[in-house]
C-alpha cells in the first residue's frame, strides 16, 4: 500500500505538473534540469536519489495492483466479441507482467552488483592514494639522506632503500587490486546497462498491455473516464521511459566517476613508478579507464537526448488523460505563434525574444511562460501605507473635525491608490514574469472591486497582491481568500451582511459572476442561504484585516445545494466548488480572456475538465489552453481588440523600453483611453472587445500612443537599436521589420509601399553620433506614429 | 475648400448633400442621416447645458430683493435693492445681467428657484456627477456611466454619428453629454479632435490612407475579421467627423461679437456648429473653468461675480444673437446648473460657502418665460443654515424632455418626476 501510495503521489506529479512548484517551494527539488522535472519531482517525491532500481521496481508492482483493482471492476454485460478482446489483453497483460518480474530480480540483483562493486573500486582508489603518498614520501626521504653527509649515511641510506621498497611493494599491492576492481566495476555497469533496456523494454510491454486492457474496455463501454485513463497508461510507459533515460545518465555518471578517478590515481602512481613494467601496465590501464570515462560521458550525452526528444512526447498525452484540449503538433510551431504566444499570455515582446521563445518549441516556451515561477520576481518600490484613522474614529468625530479627518484619508488614498498603480504598470512593463502580471490583471477584472467604493488604497493593495500571489494558483484557494479580503467585504457590503438581517450582496455575486455564472446551477434560496452563511465575514474595525464577528455570524441550518447544515462562509464557498458549474464557468472566462469569444460548449468542458481533475489548480489548466490548437487557431490571433492596457504596455513591451522615469504619463494614456486600473466599471468587471472603441477614443488611443512614442524627456523609445539589431539595411527592410515588431500580420502591399516612401531612403550606414542618432531616431519615430495609428495595430 | 456658408439646416440637408458628395470620402452614415432629415419639429431640437462651475451664489444671482430677511443674512453682499433687475415683486436679476433681463422681458428666460434635490453633498466632484447623471452613485470618468443627455442621445439617435453629442470647452468628456451607444466627444478647440501623431500636410494625409477602408479587403475581412473592420469603420467615421467639425469652424464667420474669453469663444464655437448644420442634438459647455474657482467665491465674491455674469451676460446675448441671425434660436433651449448653491449667511471673507440650492435659467424662444418655482425661505433653514430645497431639478429636466425634446422623462431618468411648467 505504501508503494501503491507513492506511485499515486508520482503520477498525480506528472500530470499536474504544477506541483513542481510547491516542491521547489519546499526546497526539495534539487536544481531543475527542464527537461526532465517531471522525472526528478517524481525521483523526489519518493525521497529515493540513490537507489533507482527500487523505484522503478516498486511504482511497477503498484501499477500491477492497481490493474488487478481496475480488472476486478468490469462489468459481467461486456459484448462477446469486446470481451474476447478484453481476455486476450488481459492474457497478454499477465505475460508480460511475468516478463517484468524477471526482468526486475535481474536488474535488481545487477543494481546490487553494481552498487557493491563501485564502493570497492572507490576505496581501493582511496588505499592506491594513501600508497602513493607513502611512496612519494620514502622517496623524498631517501634524497634528503643521500645529500646528507654525515657518518651515517650508509647505513640510513639503506634504510630509506629499504623503506621505499617496501613502499612500492604496498602500492603495487594495491596497485593491483585496483586494476581488478575497476575492472570489475566496469563489468558490472555494463552488465546493468544490459538488465536497465531488458526492464525498461519489460515495464514498456506491461504498460501498452494495460493500455490494450484499457482500450478494449472503453471500446465495450465508450466510457470517457476509461478512454482518458488510457491517456493516462500511455504517459506513464513514456514518464518511465524518460526516468529510465534518467536512471541510465546517473548510472553512467557513477561509471565516468569510478573509472576518471581510476584513471588519475593510476597515471600518478606510473608517474612515480620505477618499475618500467608496472609503469607500463598502470599507464595502460589508465589510457583503458579514460576511454571507459569517455564511453560513460558519451552515454550521458546520448541520454540527455533521449530525455528532451521523449519530453515532447509527454505532453499531449498528459492533456489527453486530463480530458483537455488537443495540443498543436510541435511541428506547427512557428515565429508567428510564438509572438502569439507571448502577446496573449504577457504583454509581448521584441523580435528578439519573441525569436528566444520561438528557438524553445511549442512545449517548453509554453512550460516556461506558465511556471513563472522559476523566473526572478520584481521589485518594485511602493511603500503601503494603512489609512491615518480606522473609520470608527472619524464617525465619532464632531463635523469640522470629522470633515478635516475625512479630507485627510481621502488625499491619503488618492496619493496611495495612485502610486499603486504606477507600480502596478511598472510591474507590467519590465516583469520576467510577463504571465502573472496579465493574470493578477485578470482576476482584478474578475473580482471587480472599486477603490472609489471602498476607499482605501491601502486594502486594494491587499487585493492586488492577493491576485498576484494566486495568478496562476489554485481557484478554489482564491475564492476562499476572497470572502477573506477587507477590500471585496467593503465593496459587496458583507460588513453590513449580519445574523437576523442578511445582505445577499457578496453570496449573489459569487455566484453569479466569480463561480458559476448568471441562473447556473443555484436558486435565489441558495443565494439567501449562503448570504446567512456568511453572515459576521468581516474586518477589523482597528486593523483592517479580516475577521468573523462571532456574535454576527449566524450558526443555524442552512440548506445550500439542497444540503443542510450549519455551514459558515468557507463552508459555502465549498460547497460552490463542487458543483460542476464552477470549473466549466473559470474556463470559460479564462479562454475568452486568453483566445476569442463564444468558444464551442466542448472545447470549455474539456478545459474545465482539466481544471476540475487537477483540483481546481490553474497551471495544467493554462497550460493545456496555451498549447492548445484552439489558442493558435486563425479565430484567435490577431483578432482580438487591445486594451488600453495592451496597447500602452504592449509597446513598451515591444521595443524593449524597460526605463520609463514617469509612471504617471503612462498610467493617464491608459485612463485617457478608458481604462482606469482599481475603478472596473462595476463588479461585472471590464466588457473588453469594441466595448473599448468609439470615435473619441480612437483619437486618444491614437494621440496618446503618438505621445509616447515621442516623448523624450519620460522614456526613450529608440528605433534605431531596434534596427540596428534586426540588421536593416534599407527602408523596405526597416519597414517590414517594425511590421514584424508591432503587427499582427504583414502589411498589405499598398500599406507597405505608402510607408517606405514615406520613411525615404536610409544611409548607407547607420550614424555613430549622437546627435545624429537622435535625428535620425526623429524620422523613424514619425513613420511609427503612422504604422501605430493604423486599425491593424489595434488589434491583437 | 469650398467654404460652408449655408444658412439654416434645411438648406444644409438640400444644398448640403453637394458637398457631402464631393468624392471625399465621407463615410455613409453622415450622408444617410443628413439624408433622413427630421421627422417632425421635435426631432430638429437642440439642448445647450451651461455648467456654471463652482456653485454660484443663488442669492446674489437672483436676489430676492422683497425680502428682508435676505439683508440680515447678507451685510457685505447684498446686492443694493435700487439696482437689482426686478422680474417681480419678490425676486430680480443682479444688475451685471441687463442683457438677460432683456430675454425675459421678450418672453425668453424662464427661472426655476430653489432647486437640488433630497440630501445634499457639499463635495464639487460629486455634486457634478448628480447633476450630470440626474441620479446619486454615477461616477464620472468610468465605463457604463452615462449623463441624462447621452441617455437621451441613446434614445432619440439610432445612427452611430459621433457628432451628436459635443462638448467645447473642456478637455475631458463630460459626464452630461455621456451615452451608453454614444460615448460623444469633446474638446476644448475642435483642433484637439483630430489626428495629432502627425501634423504635416503629407503625414495627415498618409494617416487618412492608412485609416481607410479597404474595398477589396472588405469582403474577405468580414468574415474573419470583424473587429478590425468595425475599427476601420469607427476611425473613418472619427476623421470624417473631425474634418467637419475642424471646417464648420474654422470657416465661420459672424458678425456677432462674443466676449473674448473661454466661454465666449466655445459659445461662439457651438453657434457654428448649429447654424453650419451639425446634426448634434446635444451641447455642453462650461463657464468659469479658465477663471480660478469659477463661482466657488469663498471670498472676494462681490468683485468675481461681477466679471462672470457679464461674461454670462454678453455670451447669451451674442449667442442667440447669432442663432437668430440663421434663424436657429427657435430651435435652441440653453440652460444653466451648477453642482451646488451657497450657503446663506456670508462668511468672514466677503464671500459665502458651499450650501444646497440654486436657480436654474433657461433661455430660448422655447421656454415658458417667468419665475417658476418659489423662492426657498429664509427663515426656514435646515440645521448647518442652508436653504431648503423647493424643487427636484429633474423635474426641470423631465420638462426639457417631455416637453422640448417630445421623449418620455421616465425612460431617460428611470423615475417619473412631475415637470415643471417652465417650457412653452
Amino acid at each position: 500500500m505504501v508503494a501503491q501510495s507513492m506511485y499515486e503521489s508520482a503520477r498525480m506529479s506528472m500530470l499536474h505538473s504544477s506541483n513542481t512548484d510547491t516542491l521547489v517551494g519546499s526546497g526539495k527539488l534539487l536544481r531543475a534540469d527542464d527537461t526532465c522535472d517531471v522525472v526528478r519531482i517524481a525521483m523526489t517525491t519518493r525521497s529515493f536519489h540513490y537507489l533507482p532500481g527500487r523505484i522503478v521496481m516498486q511504482s511497477q508492482r503498484a501499477v500491477s495492483f492497481l490493474l488487478v483493482v481496475t480488472a476486478a471492476g468490469f462489468p459481467a454485460t461486456t459484448f462477446a466479441q469486446d470481451a474476447n478482446k478484453l481476455a486476450k489483453a488481459t492474457a497478454e497483460l499477465k505475460q508480460a507482467n511475468a516478463q517484468e518480474k524477471l526482468a526486475d530480480d535481474e536488474y535488481f540483483s545487477r543494481e546490487m552488483a553494481r552498487s557493491a562493486t563501485r564502493e570497492i573500486a572507490r576505496s581501493e582508489r582511496k588505499r592506491a592514494s594513501a600508497a602513493l603518498t607513502q611512496v612519494r614520501a620514502a622517496q623524498k626521504a631517501l634524497a634528503a639522506v643521500s645529500s646528507g653527509k654525515s657518518a651515517a649515511k650508509a647505513d640510513a641510506l639503506r634504510q630509506a632503500q629499504q623503506a621505499l621498497e617496501d613502499r612500492f611493494d604496498t602500492m603495487r599491492a594495491v596497485g593491483e587490486r585496483l586494476i581488478a576492481d575497476t575492472n570489475a566495476a566496469d563489468k558490472a555497469s555494463r552488465e546493468l546497462f544490459i538488465s536497465e533496456f531488458a526492464l525498461r523494454d519489460g515495464m514498456a510491454k506491461t504498460r501498452t498491455a494495460e493500455a490494450a486492457v484499457l482500450e478494449a474496455k472503453a471500446g465495450a463501454e465508450d466510457d470517457a473516464a476509461t478512454r482518458r485513463a488510457v491517456f493516462e497508461t500511455k504517459a506513464v510507459r513514456i514518464f518511465e521511459l524518460q526516468q529510465w533515460a534518467a536512471t541510465r545518465k546517473t548510472t553512467a555518471r557513477q561509471m565516468a566517476e569510478h573509472s576518471g578517478g581510476a584513471a588519475s590515481i593510476a597515471m600518478r602512481m606510473a608517474a612515480a613508478e620505477c618499475d618500467p613494467t608496472w609503469k607500463q601496465r598502470l599507464t595502460e590501464f589508465s589510457k583503458q579507464e579514460s576511454l571507459v570515462k569517455a564511453e560513460a560521458t558519451k552515454v550521458i550525452a546520448e541520454q540527455n537526448k533521449v530525455i528532451k526528444a521523449i519530453g515532447i512526447q509527454i505532453y499531449p498525452l498528459k492533456a489527453g488523460a486530463l480530458g483537455g484540449l488537443k495540443l498543436l503538433s510541435p511541428d506547427q510551431w512557428s515565429y508567428e505563434k510564438a509572438r502569439h504566444l507571448l502577446v496573449r499570455a504577457g504583454f509581448g515582446g521584441t523580435p528578439k525574444e519573441v525569436e528566444q521563445l520561438h528557438a524553445k518549441g511549442l512545449y517548453k516556451a509554453v512550460e516556461d511562460l506558465v511556471h513563472f515561477q522559476r523566473k526572478r520576481s520584481t521589485s518594485i518600490a511602493f511603500d503601503p501605507v494603512p489609512p491615518p484613522q480606522p473609520d470608527f474614529i472619524e464617525t465619532k468625530l464632531r463635523d469640522k473635525m470629522r470633515e478635516r479627518a475625512t479630507n485627510a484619508r481621502l488625499s491619503h488614498n488618492r496619493q496611495q491608490i495612485n502610486a499603486l498603480r504606477r507600480s502596478w504598470v511598472q510591474r507590467m512593463v519590465v516583469s520576467d514574469r510577463p504571465l502573472q502580471e496579465k493574470l493578477a490583471l485578470f482576476w482584478h477584472g474578475h473580482f471587480a472591486t472599486q477603490n472609489s467604493v471602498v476607499q482605501s488604497g491601502y486594502d486594494m493593495y491587499r487585493q492586488n497582491t492577493l491576485f498576484r500571489e494566486y495568478a496562476a494558483g489554485n481557484f478554489g484557494a482564491l475564492l476562499y481568500s476572497i470572502v477573506h479580503d477587507p477590500a471585496m467585504i467593503r465593496f459587496l457590503d458583507n460588513n453590513k451582511n449580519v445574523k437576523g438581517a442578511p445582505n445577499e450582496n457578496l453570496a449573489r455575486e459569487i455566484m453569479e459572476l466569480f463561480a458559476m455564472g448568471v441562473d447556473q446551477g443555484y436558486t435565489e434560496k441558495d443565494i439567501i442561504e449562503g448570504a446567512r452563511a456568511l453572515t459576521g465575514y468581516t474586518f477589523s474595525p482597528l486593523g483592517g484585516g479580516f475577521r468573523v464577528a462571532l456574535n454576527k455570524h449566524d450558526d443555524g441550518n442552512k440548506t445550500i445545494f439542497d444540503q443542510t447544515g450549519s455551514w459558515t462562509g468557507d463552508q459555502f464557498v465549498g460547497l460552490i466548488l463542487e458543483q460542476p458549474q464552477t470549473s466549466r464557468f473559470i474556463a470559460r472566462k479564462l479562454f475568452e480572456y486568453f483566445v476569442y469569444r463564444d468558444p464551442d460548449p466542448e472545447s470549455v468542458n474539456r478545459l474545465a475538465s482539466v481544471l476540475k481533475s487537477s483540483n481546481y489548480e490553474l497551471a495544467p489548466m493554462l497550460e493545456n489552453l496555451f498549447m492548445s490548437e484552439e489558442f493558435y487557431s486563425s479565430r484567435a490571433i490577431g483578432n482580438r481588440i487591445k486594451s488600453p492596457v495592451e496597447l500602452v504596455v504592449g509597446i513598451l513591451r515591444e521595443f524593449g523600453v524597460k526605463k520609463v522615469n514617469n509612471y504617471n504619463v503612462i498610467n493617464n494614456a491608459i485612463q485617457q483611453m478608458g481604462q482606469q486600473l482599481f475603478e472596473p466599471p462595476d463588479v461585472k468587471g471590464w466588457r473588453y472587445g469594441r466595448s473599448w472603441i468609439s470615435s473619441a477614443r480612437m483619437f486618444a488611443r491614437y494621440n496618446s500612443v503618438a505621445r509616447l512614442v515621442t516623448t523624450g524627456k519620460h522614456l526613450n523609445i529608440d528605433v534605431l537599436a531596434l534596427l540596428e539589431q534586426g540588421k536593416c539595411k534599407s527602408a523596405e527592410a526597416a519597414i517590414d521589420y517594425l511590421a514584424k515588431t508591432c503587427l499582427v500580420r504583414a502589411l498589405s502591399g499598398n500599406k507597405r509601399n505608402k510607408l517606405i516612401r514615406r520613411l525615404g531612403k536610409l544611409p548607407e550606414k547607420f550614424p555613430v553620433q549622437p546627435k545624429a542618432r537622435a535625428a535620425m531616431n526623429r524620422r523613424l519615430r514619425a513613420v511609427l506614429i503612422l504604422m501605430v495609428s493604423m486599425p491593424e495595430y489595434q488589434m491583437t | 475648400m469650398t467654404r460652408i456658408n449655408i444658412a439654416t439646416r434645411r438648406e444644409f440637408l438640400t444644398r448640403g448633400m453637394g458637398i457631402v458628395g464631393v468624392g471625399c470620402g465621407l463615410p455613409n452614415l453622415l450622408v444617410r442621416s443628413a439624408l433622413a432629415g427630421p421627422k417632425d419639429a421635435s426631432d430638429d431640437r437642440i439642448v445647450v447645458a451651461l455648467l456654471l462651475t463652482g456653485g454660484p451664489d443663488g442669492l446674489s444671482l437672483v436676489p430676492p430683493y422683497a425680502d428682508d430677511e435676505y439683508y440680515v443674512h447678507r451685510k457685505v453682499l447684498r446686492v443694493p435693492t435700487k439696482e437689482v433687475l426686478k422680474l417681480n415683486d419678490e425676486v430680480g436679476l443682479h444688475p451685471q445681467l441687463p442683457r438677460i433681463k432683456k430675454f425675459y422681458d421678450r418672453g425668453d428666460l424662464a427661472v426655476v428657484l430653489g432647486t437640488g434635490y433630497p440630501g445634499f453633498t457639499l463635495s464639487h466632484f460629486v455634486g457634478r456627477e448628480i447633476w450630470e447623471a440626474a441620479k446619486k452613485g454615477v461616477r464620472s470618468g468610468q465605463q457604463g456611466s452615462t449623463g441624462w443627455l447621452g441617455r437621451f442621445v441613446d434614445h432619440a439617435c439610432e445612427n452611430p454619428d459621433p457628432t451628436l453629442n459635443v462638448a467645447v470647452g473642456s478637455g475631458r468628456l463630460p459626464l452630461l453629454i455621456t451615452g451608453k451607444e454614444h460615448p460623444g466627444i469633446g474638446f476644448s478647440s475642435p483642433d484637439s479632435f483630430r489626428f495629432l501623431g502627425d501634423r504635416t500636410t503629407e503625414g495627415q494625409a498618409l494617416y487618412r490612407n492608412l485609416n481607410k477602408m479597404n474595398k477589396k479587403s472588405k469582403m474577405k475581412e468580414a468574415s474573419t475579421q470583424a473587429d478590425l473592420q468595425f475599427i476601420t469603420k469607427t476611425a473613418t467615421n472619427a476623421n470624417a467627423a473631425s474634418e467637419r467639425l475642424g471646417e464648420l469652424s474654422s470657416h465661420y464667420k459672424t458678425p456677432v461679437r462674443y466676449p473674448d474669453t473661454q466661454f465666449g469663444q466655445s459659445m461662439k464655437t457651438i453657434a457654428g456648429f448649429i447654424n453650419g448644420g451639425l446634426d448634434a442634438r446635444v451641447y455642453y459647455a462650461a463657464q468659469g473653468i479658465a477663471t480660478f474657482g469659477g463661482y466657488d467665491t469663498h471670498a472676494d465674491q462681490p468683485r468675481r461675480l461681477a466679471t462672470l455674469l457679464n461674461e454670462l451676460d454678453e455670451t447669451m446675448d451674442a449667442f442667440y444673437k447669432d442663432l437668430a441671425r440663421s434663424k436657429n434660436a427657435d430651435r435652441v433651449l440653453a440652460y444653466t446648473y451648477s453642482e451646488f448653491g451657497r450657503r446663506v449667511k456670508e462668511n468672514h471673507s466677503g464671500g459665502t460657502d458651499h450650501g444646497v440650492a440654486q436657480p436654474m435659467f433657461l433661455f430660448g424662444p422655447g421656454v415658458k418665460a417667468g419665475v417658476h418655482g418659489q423662492m426657498p425661505s429664509l427663515t426656514d433653514l435646515d440645521k448647518r443654515g442652508n436653504l431648503k430645497t423647493a424643487i427636484d431639478f429633474r423635474r426641470v429636466y423631465t420638462a426639457i424632455l417631455e416637453k422640448w425634446l417630445k421623449v418620455p422623462g421616465k425612460t431617460i431618468l428611470g423615475k417619473k418626476y412631475a415637470p415643471i411648467d417652465c417650457i412653452g
